[in-house]
């Protein structure tokens, strides 16, 4: 039954040329972004979610998904060719790939890293197809006390690890749970927050917030400091050796299998996954080892591991409701603005999107491999573009695109405020992606919250006698506690 | 060591100013919001005021342990005046635009913005700046039937 609906998942993603575009396009557009140092894969979400609208959620989805693969497959060009990781999941894959660049074999260091990204991204799909069903079915006996010490434990575990401060992070886990709190109540319908000002009865729209966060933050932090490129060889083969690929096969397969693990856990990210797997590979190789001097499978294993995290992390948002990392939290804004209430139910009750989706994971993971192999001369001339002018074209369409969510100049103001608050709390060392998973996952934490306290009369136990919410409560605190023993032996240490 | 030595290093630096001057402005937004929220309950412990009273709550507790108990930054961080102008520049942009219009305002922003990072190029400003605010213009406007305010150029748009 599984296998048919894959089947025809394939069939509706492979039949229609219009999803095989927005796949390619997510793709090509994500490793560009993604190229470009300082700009994340979450930008190029938050960036193309506007031009999602007016077309079918599949579309737009994968579009987005793409994005995503993309984005975190580009960070790998420029750490491997300017030392400068794209994205900070990337930042594992410059320890080996700037050294082999250096010895005059950055094609074959980007070679490898398509490949590997290609076989991380493959695995994790397959993992995803197989464990997010039962995980969606497993969710489906979950009442509003599951869902809430759900939505606590993604925050606790994104806030444990987000940053080097537990205070700073719940801090703007709360500051974004309070945003989401603005307009309407969910439950008794009054409004809140909104002094008086008509645009935000509905509350505070997603895109703005995550484009002035994620976007305008950046721009505003590169006026204070440009990067300059060195100049490329003129012509470089971007294709990787087969005993190359014939000595990584095995690192590849394991560390897609650590990447896919770490990526599924909420709030882990794949930069952590990829410095998992390079841990890993380093522990293996032993200490003569010649990682960190230009070894390929330095490469091989943070590229397969962080690009198997980004399937990792959409087994918890499709199935549960609950966004693995920044970019999945805008993939879960994606589906909440397309009509849908992420979670068990939607999954079972659109099974024949879930599936389509799978697939077109699956395809983005070929189009990657099509566009890293074939295009990379291009992204590697394309990352070197004058950032005078790229950084106020980005700007320009931020802007842009926040105006395009309700063709109203208030969302640009919006965008414009939102990033002066991510590039002062980014300067003050409040961490973001926290403050972004509140906005995202407020509104389903208040109404389930407050569900919970209706059945129980106003009582907190109801939290801790069912097994499910107290097993979650506990893995949250848990989550806190490490982070703080953590933090005291660094500081020892130190 | 000397004493004005002594006296450079325990001078607060700038930076450390910064963050305490958003970490008080956190408190007093989140002690405000708490009060407010006073306002949308209903007298039961799930009404609409729970939420919002926990999440301010939280963000004044975290805010005043951050001021006074955590480490300071090792790098004082400062803001540049060309970030500052940059949003400055959209501002004027925003302000301008349903009285100007988009078709003046939006190309000269875009200009002004690359001028302020260091582009000195009047040929490629201009080409780039008009190019950028027609494709934007040309989109919204067949695409979605929805573009900017045209201000004084409604009567010709």
């Amino acid at each position: 039954m599984e296998a048919f609906s894959i089947f025809q998942g394939m069939a509706t993603v492979l039949s229609d040329p219009t999803t095989l575009f927005f796949v390619v396009f997510g793709v090509i557009a994500g490793v560009f972004v993604g190229a470009l140092p300082g700009l994340t894969a979450t930008t190029g979400c938050a960036l193309l979610l506007p031009f999602t609208f007016g077309h079918e959620p599949l579309h737009g989805l994968l579009m987005l998904v793409g994005v995503f693969t993309g984005g975190i497959y580009g960070g790998s060009l420029s750490a491997i060719l300017l030392r400068t990781p794209g994205t900070p999941a990337a930042a594992a894959t410059m320890i080996d790939g700037f050294p082999m660049s250096e010895k005059g074999e950055a094609g074959r260091a980007i070679g490898l890293a398509t490949v590997a990204s290609f076989t991380g991204g493959t695995v994790g799909a397959i993992v995803m197809t197989l464990l997010a069903p039962r995980l969606a079915a497993l969710g489906l006996a979950f009442g509003p006390p599951e869902f809430f010490a759900l939505t606590l434990f993604g925050l606790a575990m994104i806030v444990a690890v987000s940053g080097d401060s537990l205070v700073r992070g719940v801090m703007a886990a709360a500051i974004g749970m309070w945003i989401s709190t603005i307009g309407f109540d969910p439950i008794a319908g009054s409004s809140r927050y909104t002094l008086g000002v008509r645009e935000l009865l509905g509350g505070i729209e997603l895109i703005p917030i995550l484009v002035g966060l994620f976007g305008v933050a950046q721009v505003l932090a590169r006026a204070e400091k440009l990067l300059v490129f060195p100049k490329g060889p003129e012509k470089e083969r971007y294709l990787p050796r087969l005993a190359d690929l014939a000595l990584t096969r095995w690192t590849a397969v394991k560390s897609a299998l650590i990447g896919v693990f770490v990526g599924s856990v909420p709030g882990a990210g794949c930069d952590i996954a990829a410095f998992a797997a390079y841990s890993e590979l380093k522990r293996s190789e032993g200490a003569n080892s010649d990682l960190g001097k230009g070894n390929p499978k330095g490469i091989v294993a943070p590229e397969a591991a962080n690009n198997a995290a980004t399937t990792g992390a959409l087994i918890p948002m499709l199935s549960l409701g609950v966004p693995g990392d920044a970019v999945t939290a805008v993939l879960l804004g994606a589906l909440t603005i397309h009509g849908f209430e992420p979670g068990p139910v939607f999954f079972a009750s659109n099974l024949d999107l879930i599936y389509a989706l799978f697939a077109g994971v699956i395809f983005a993971q070929v189009a990657l491999l099509i566009v890293g192999l074939g295009l990379t001369g291009i992204f590697a001339r394309l990352i070197r573009i004058d950032q005078r002018i790229m950084i106020p074209a980005i700007l320009f369409l931020c802007m842009i695109g926040s105006y395009s969510v309700r063709y109203s100049l208030f969302d640009m103001y919006v965008a414009l405020i939102f990033g002066c608050i991510g590039f002062l709390f980014e300067k003050v060392r409040i961490p973001l992606s926290p403050m972004l998973l509140g906005v995202v996952l407020g509104t389903l934490s208040e109404q389930n919250l407050r569900r919970s306290l209706i059945m129980s009369h106003g009582e907190l136990s109801i939290f801790v006698q069912r097994p499910v919410s107290l097993a979650l409560t506990v893995g949250a605190i848990l989550a806190i506690v490490f982070m703080v023993l953590r933090l005291r032996r660094s500081s020892t240490a130190a | 060591m000397t004493v004005s030595a002594n006296l450079k290093r325990k001078a607060p630096p700038k930076g450390g100013l910064l963050e305490k001057a958003v970490l008080a402005l956190l408190v007093l937004l989140s002690a405000t919001a708490f009060h407010m929220a006073g306002d949308y309950g209903d007298g039961t412990r799930s009404g609409g005021d729970v939420f919002p009273r926990l999440t301010a709550g939280v963000v004044f507790a975290t805010a005043l342990v951050a001021m006074f108990h955590s480490p300071p930054a090792v790098d004082a961080p400062v803001i540049s005046p060309k970030s500052l102008v940059v949003v400055a520049l959209t501002l004027a942009f925003l302000g301008l635009m349903p009285s100007v219009g988009y078709p003046l305002v939006a190309p000269l922003w875009i200009g002004a913005t690359m001028w302020v990072f260091g582009l000195r190029s009047p040929l490629l400003i201009l080409s780039i700046a008009a190019a950028l605010s027609a494709t934007a213009w040309t989109l919204l406007s067949r695409l979605a039937f929805a573009p900017p305010p045209a201000g004084l150029f409604e009567a010709f748009l």
